[in-house]
C-alpha cells in the first residue's frame, strides 16, 4: 500500500510539518510505504488550461517538469493526502497547482453518473483521497464544512474509491492529532 | 466616498486572454462604462502573479476599487491556483492595512464563475470559499453568477458573449442585472445558470442532452487522432 502526502505549505510556513511527521510516522506503523512531497519546495509550472494533456499528448502535460512526476506518483498511490492549511475552507496555493497538474489522469470525455456530469476514467483505479487541513487559531466550523464537502466532491470528480477529510487547528497538542490521524487511517487500511 | 464608483475587473482565467472569463469581463466592462462608473484597467491575474512589480499594481488597483469583480473558471470544484494565489496575496495586504490602521472597510468583492458541467451543485462551494475570503479579508459580498455548460460559450476560441447568440442571451441578461446593482454601489443577487437548457440534462428532452454527450466525447477522440494520439493512453500505467 503507498501513499503520497502533498503538502501545501506556503513558504515560511511550518505548522504543517508536524502533522506531516505524524502521518508518516503512522503510516509507517500500519506498514505502508509513504512519500512526501514539500510542494513549494518543487518548482512547478502552472496549468494553463490548454487541454494538450488531452488532445495532443493525452494523459501527459506538455510541460516538461517535475508536475509530470507528481501526477505519474499520485495514480500509482493507493492514497493521495492532501496536506494544506484550511484556506477560507478551501486548498492553498501551492497544493492546488500540483493537483492541477493533474487533469490528464482523467478523460475528456464526460460521463453521466447518478444524475451528474464528471469526466470518465482514463485509469481503471484511482487513489482514494484523504483531505487535511489545518486551520490556524480558533475554530471555525463553516470553513470545515466548505473543506469536508470539497474533498467529498473533488473525490467523486476523481473517482477515489474512498474519502475523507479532517480540520485540525495548529494548537492542537500532537497526541490530539495522532489520535484523529490514527482513526481516519484505520479507514484506508484495507486494499482498495 | 467622492467621484464616480471605481470598478475593478480581474480576469482568473488561466487561459488568459482567450476565455469565457474574458468574454464575460469585456461585456460587463461595457455595461460599467454605460452606468458611468469609473472602470480602472482590467487585470488578468496570471501574468501578473509572474513580476513582483505587477503584484504590487494588483494590490495598488484593489485599494483603490471600490467594486472589485472577478471572473474565472472552476477547475476541480473549486477556484484555479492563479486566482488562490492573488487571494492569498490581497489578504496578507488587507492585513497589513488593518496594522497600519489604513485599511478602507466594505468594497464590494463579486464573482462570475464558468463551470464546464452543467449541473448547479458543482459551483456551490466555490462560492462560499470565495464568501468566507470576502469576510475575512473586510470585503462586503457583491453577490454571483455561477455560469454552467459555459464551454458552449467557446470563450477559449477568443469569441466574445456577443458571438454566443442565443446562447449567451441569458448571461448577458445577468451581467446587466450585475451591472445595474453594482453600479448603484449595492451587493447583486447570487444567480446560476446553465447555457443549455436544463430540460437537456434534466427531464423529457435528456436524450438531446445525451446527443451533445456523445457528439463532445466523438469530438475529443476525433481530435487527438488527427494528432496521431489515442485518446485512451494510459502513459503512467504501471
Amino acid at each position: 500500500m503507498k501513499a503520497l502526502i502533498l503538502n501545501g505549505s506556503l513558504e515560511r510556513q511550518t505548522h504543517l510539518m508536524p502533522i506531516q511527521d505524524i502521518l508518516e510516522s503512522e503510516f509507517s506503523s500500519a506498514g505502508w510505504e509513504c512519500e512526501s512531497l514539500t510542494l513549494h519546495q518543487i518548482k512547478v509550472g502552472t496549468c494553463i488550461g490548454c487541454f494538450q494533456c488531452w488532445d495532443t499528448t493525452p494523459g501527459i502535460c506538455f510541460q516538461e517538469d517535475q508536475g509530470r512526476e507528481i501526477a505519474n506518483k499520485a495514480i500509482n498511490s493507493d492514497l493521495l493526502v492532501f496536506l494544506t492549511p484550511l484556506t477560507w475552507g478551501g486548498y492553498s496555493s501551492e497544493l492546488k497547482k500540483a493537483i492541477e497538474r493533474m487533469l490528464g489522469l482523467l478523460h475528456p470525455s464526460f460521463i453521466k453518473i447518478k444524475d451528474s456530469y464528471r469526466h470518465e476514467k482514463r485509469y481503471d483505479d484511482y487513489p482514494s483521497v484523504l483531505g487535511i487541513a489545518v486551520a490556524e487559531g480558533e475554530r471555525d466550523s463553516e470553513c470545515d464544512q466548505i473543506f469536508k464537502t470539497l474533498i467529498e466532491r473533488h473525490s467523486l470528480n476523481w473517482h477515489a474509491p474512498k474519502q475523507r477529510a479532517e480540520v485540525f487547528l495548529d494548537k492542537n497538542d500532537d497526541e490530539e492529532i495522532r489520535k484523529g490521524i490514527k482513526s481516519l487511517l484505520a479507514e484506508f487500511g484495507e486494499k482498495k | 466616498m467622492t467621484g464616480p464608483l471605481r470598478v475593478l475587473l480581474l480576469v482568473g482565467s488561466p487561459r488568459g486572454r482567450r476565455s469565457t472569463s474574458t468574454a464575460v469581463v469585456s461585456y460587463l466592462l461595457n455595461l460599467m462604462k454605460l452606468k458611468g462608473v469609473e472602470p480602472l484597467p482590467v487585470l488578468w491575474i496570471g501574468p501578473i502573479l509572474r513580476i513582483q512589480e505587477k503584484i504590487s499594481q494588483l494590490l495598488e488597483a484593489v485599494d483603490a476599487a471600490d467594486v472589485i469583480v472577478l471572473a474565472a473558471p472552476l477547475y476541480d470544484d473549486c477556484q484555479p491556483y492563479i486566482v488562490i494565489k492573488a487571494m492569498e496575496l490581497m489578504a496578507v495586504h488587507q492585513k497589513e492595512l488593518v496594522k497600519a490602521q489604513k485599511k478602507s472597510d466594505g468594497k464590494l468583492f463579486s464573482v462570475v464563475v464558468n463551470c464546464a458541467f452543467p449541473e448547479r451543485h458543482h459551483t456551490q462551494t466555490v462560492i462560499r470559499i470565495y464568501r468566507k475570503f470576502a469576510e475575512d479579508v473586510g470585503f462586503q459580498w457583491g453577490g454571483s453568477l455561477s455560469i454552467r455548460a459555459g464551454e458552449v460559450l467557446r470563450g477559449r476560441e477568443g469569441k466574445t458573449l456577443d458571438d454566443g447568440g442565443s446562447m449567451a442571451k441569458k448571461v448577458k441578461e445577468a451581467l446587466v442585472r450585475m451591472a445595474d446593482s453594482l453600479a448603484k454601489g449595492s451587493p447583486s443577487a447570487d444567480e446560476t445558470m446553465s447555457v443549455i437548457p436544463e430540460a437537456f440534462y434534466r427531464g423529457p428532452f435528456s436524450f438531446l442532452g445525451s446527443f451533445f454527450l456523445w457528439l463532445n466525447n466523438r469530438g475529443w477522440a476525433k481530435l487527438a487522432k488527427k494528432k496521431g494520439e489515442d485518446v485512451n493512453a494510459r502513459p503512467y500505467a504501471h
